[in-house]
């Protein structure tokens, strides 16, 4: 053969070997394959790289210092086959179809209810099952899927545990009103809020959609002076949220509660704002400081301090709910001993065990139970983030009304 | 046998072949063809402005952003148009001709650019586009908004839209065929080569330039529409996406641009470096893609179709050379 021929043959060769898929590799060798896309790269890219990292962290956890897992007789470890879905649809669904043909049942969500829903109607479709912390639209819950299984409860009732907070306080919260930047994760929740409050018979007196790159909210804090809601809840990203916070300080825009769901959380706002962040309060889906524990990691604290021993990027929530993904399934195909699809769903439908995460239980429709998968509420006070809520979770009491701008030390 | 018999011969025969494929294939590489079907009806659609007329566009997603949309919007506020694959006849047609009013209504200002102004005023137009649908609330591009599948019952979904992105190939590649061999497509070739020479000649270039226009705004937003009910969410960010007016111009580039079948080849290769072979790299798939992508255009400026009638063409200089030494 000359070389050329053999070099065509040799690169024809590989082509192929690249191009045929991997078959029935799923849950051989002793081995649990979690099939599934996250977005490396495009506009979820970092969500993605949190997320992902929480699933490795799990994977990392179970079999090397749990080695692995006990199923019927047998010792299995995990095993991730992920892929980037680039933030597209298309390319998810792709080779979402592309895993399920290889046989492998155990999926884990992407990030994002435009990649996860049309992902999830795919291995529904095939029998198979997804558990997910990216995927929040009530779509995914109500059209009769039954194989699909979110950490977070859907969108609609994201704020019941807030407006029960709210509630809760004395003297109790009577208004509210409502800034959202115009994108679809804040409006979903701006959304979710304004029917739960009203709900709950709290008066919603703004609801001001803000641009996604804002320079300047003076305008629409005249507004709030002027309606003087008990609660000013902003459903905006970090860099707004700083905004908000520095020019209701700048404007002497008092309310007794200012609750704000992105921001507050990180250390950037706190060096931006100083002891004016003390009393603000915003959500988290998990706190390192929530006194929750299980069997897997240990206590919340167990799973902060194995993390950050283990991986370089700054610990946020999507990691502890990307591991509980592991862990539900990891717990349910202990409970069924089997890995048998229909007996592992059964018995995540089925599941409700203490966690790192809380109390991981799912509603009937699949999404995570709001009373116990809702968002935390934490406010910082004193410099340090104390979750108020729910109260058999809360390190402090709430601050209620916090005090004036000029009163904050 | 002629080469115009040859090529029909060759179509036709491709033709056939994709309709029974998926009568065996699984339903993996049924998604691929899918995928190919629809992203090389784009391509081909890009082709007839951005490689006949060579006023290449870098915001024709603002085009399917604005076919899926419309097909959405017309069946929320005029329900559903019957039931089954019937009922995205009525939507995917008037989200083609609403972006083509559309494009009607723009050509005439962001047509007298030329180069790199008219690309960046598109790409502007993308963006503005997609940020209105974003930002006003009636357009519900935030939240986000649902199609009714129309795939018949019993029908898997991937089967039933590889045959509908397959149909909408083959329309775009007859059109497409249809104009190159007209007096239209003379004209945008005339355009594309010295557009002051060719109006001086007489050719109605500012005509020609905006039914260019109009035609490819109209099949990318019918693809639009089928795309947005393939997926049966989209927000904003599922469809006014850059990489989709960039990969409809780095597949043209790849095939050959301006030819009738560059933009198809351009895009097999491309979908079969991407969803098939890299796959599975989780965070270098980009990174060799750029690479690949880069190493191509370097080595064949022309495109696959550009390298091919080169190499052709030096083989026949050869033959003439052996030629007409043997006669000597």
């Amino acid at each position: 053969m000359k070389r050329r021929h053999f070099l065509q043959s040799t690169a024809a060769a590989g082509l192929v070997v690249a191009a045929t898929p991997k078959l029935a590799f799923a849950q051989s060798d002793n081995k649990i394959v979690f099939g599934g896309s996250v977005p490396m790269s495009g506009a979820a890219a970092e969500t993605g790289q949190n997320v992902l990292q929480g699933y490795e962290c799990a994977v990392k956890f179970i079999n090397e210092e749990m080695g692995g897992v006990e199923i019927d007789g047998e010792t299995y470890t995990l095993e991730l086959d992920l892929f980037d879905d680039a933030s597209d649809p298309s390319r998810a669904t792709t080779l979402i179809q592309r895993q399920v043909d290889e046989g492998v049942n155990f999926f884990l969500g992407s990030f994002g209810s435009n990649i996860v829903l049309p992902t999830c109607a795919i291995t529904e479709a095939a029998g198979r099952i997804m558990v997910q912390a990216g995927g929040g639209s009530d779509q995914i819950f109500t059209q009769g899927r039954r194989r699909v299984f979110g950490i977070f409860p859907r969108a609609s009732r994201q704020f019941v545990s807030s407006v029960e907070m709210f509630t809760s306080l004395d003297p109790a919260v009577e208004t509210a009103s409502i800034l959202y930047t115009n994108d679809p994760f804040s409006e979903s929740q701006a959304q979710g809020a304004q029917t739960e409050l009203e709900a709950a018979g709290i008066e919603v007196l703004d609801y001001i959609a803000l641009p996604a790159e804002v320079s300047d909210v003076t305008n629409v804090l005249t507004g709030i002076r002027q309606n003087a809601p008990d609660v000013l809840i902003c459903t905006t990203h970090d860099q707004t949220s700083i905004l908000i916070a520095r020019q209701m300080v700048s404007t002497d825009t008092n309310v007794p509660m200012l609750y704000q769901t992105l921001g507050p959380q990180t250390t950037a706002y706190r060096d931006a704002l100083g002891d004016y962040s003390n009393s603000v309060v915003t959500q988290s889906y998990w706190s390192e400081r929530a006194p929750y524990s299980g069997d897997y990691f240990g206590s919340a604290a167990d799973f902060a301090e194995y993390f950050r021993a283990n991986f370089d990027r700054d610990l946020v929530y999507h990691m502890a709910s990307g591991a509980a993904c592991i862990i539900s399934y990891v717990e349910a195909a202990k409970q069924a001993d089997s890995l048998d699809p229909d007996r592992v769903r059964d018995a995540l439908a089925a599941l409700d065990f203490e966690s790192y995460y809380g109390r991981i239980r799912f509603t009937e429709d699949g999404d995570g139970d709001p009373s116990l998968l809702g968002p935390i509420l934490i406010q910082r006070q004193e410099g340090q983030l104390e979750v108020i809520a729910p109260p058999e979770g809360a390190s402090a009491d709430p601050i209620y009304p916090a005090p004036d701008w000029d009163e904050r030390d | 046998m002629s080469s115009r018999t040859t090529a029909i011969a060759i179509t036709v025969l491709l033709v056939l072949v994709a309709a029974l494929l998926p009568l065996w294939m699984g339903p993996f590489f049924t998604r691929v063809i899918q995928l190919f079907f629809f992203s090389a009806a784009l391509a081909v659609a890009w082709n007839i402005l951005g490689g006949f007329s060579g006023y290449w566009s870098f915001g024709h997603a603002a085009f399917i952003g604005m076919g899926a949309f419309s097909a959405a919007h017309l069946v929320a506020q005029l329900g559903p148009f019957g039931s089954g694959p019937w009922s995205m006849v009525v939507p995917v047609l008037a989200a083609g001709l609403i972006c083509g009013v559309f494009a009607a209504i723009i050509a005439y200002p962001i047509l007298r650019l030329r180069g790199i102004y008219f690309a960046i005023a598109m790409l502007g137009v993308s963006q503005v586009v997609g940020e209105l649908v974003n930002n006003v609330r009636w357009f519900q591009g935030g939240t986000g908004v649902f199609l009714q599948s129309p795939v018949p019952a019993g029908m898997r979904p991937e089967v039933f839209y590889y045959y509908i992105f397959g149909a909408l190939l083959l329309l775009g590649f007859l059109i497409s065929v249809a104009v190159r061999n007209a007096r239209f497509g003379y004209a945008l070739f005339a355009i594309r080569e010295d557009e002051d020479t060719a109006m001086m000649l007489g050719v109605a270039t500012e005509r020609y330039k905006i039914m260019a226009f109009v035609l490819s705004a109209t099949l990318v937003g019918m693809l639009g529409a089928v795309y947005g009910y393939s997926v049966g969410y989209l927000t904003t960010y599922t469809v006014f996406r850059l990489d989709f007016s960039l990969n409809m111009i780095v597949f043209c580039l790849i095939g050959g641009i301006g030819t009738l079948y560059g933009p198809i080849i351009g895009t097999a290769i491309m979908l079969f470096i991407t969803q098939v072979l890299l796959s599975r790299f989780l965070d270098m798939h980009l990174l060799i893609t750029g690479a690949i992508v880069v190493t191509i255009i370097l080595l064949m400026p022309g495109g696959v179709i550009g390298a091919f009638n080169s190499l052709r063409r030096k083989s026949s200089d050869q033959a003439n050379t052996t030629r007409a030494e043997a006669a000597r």
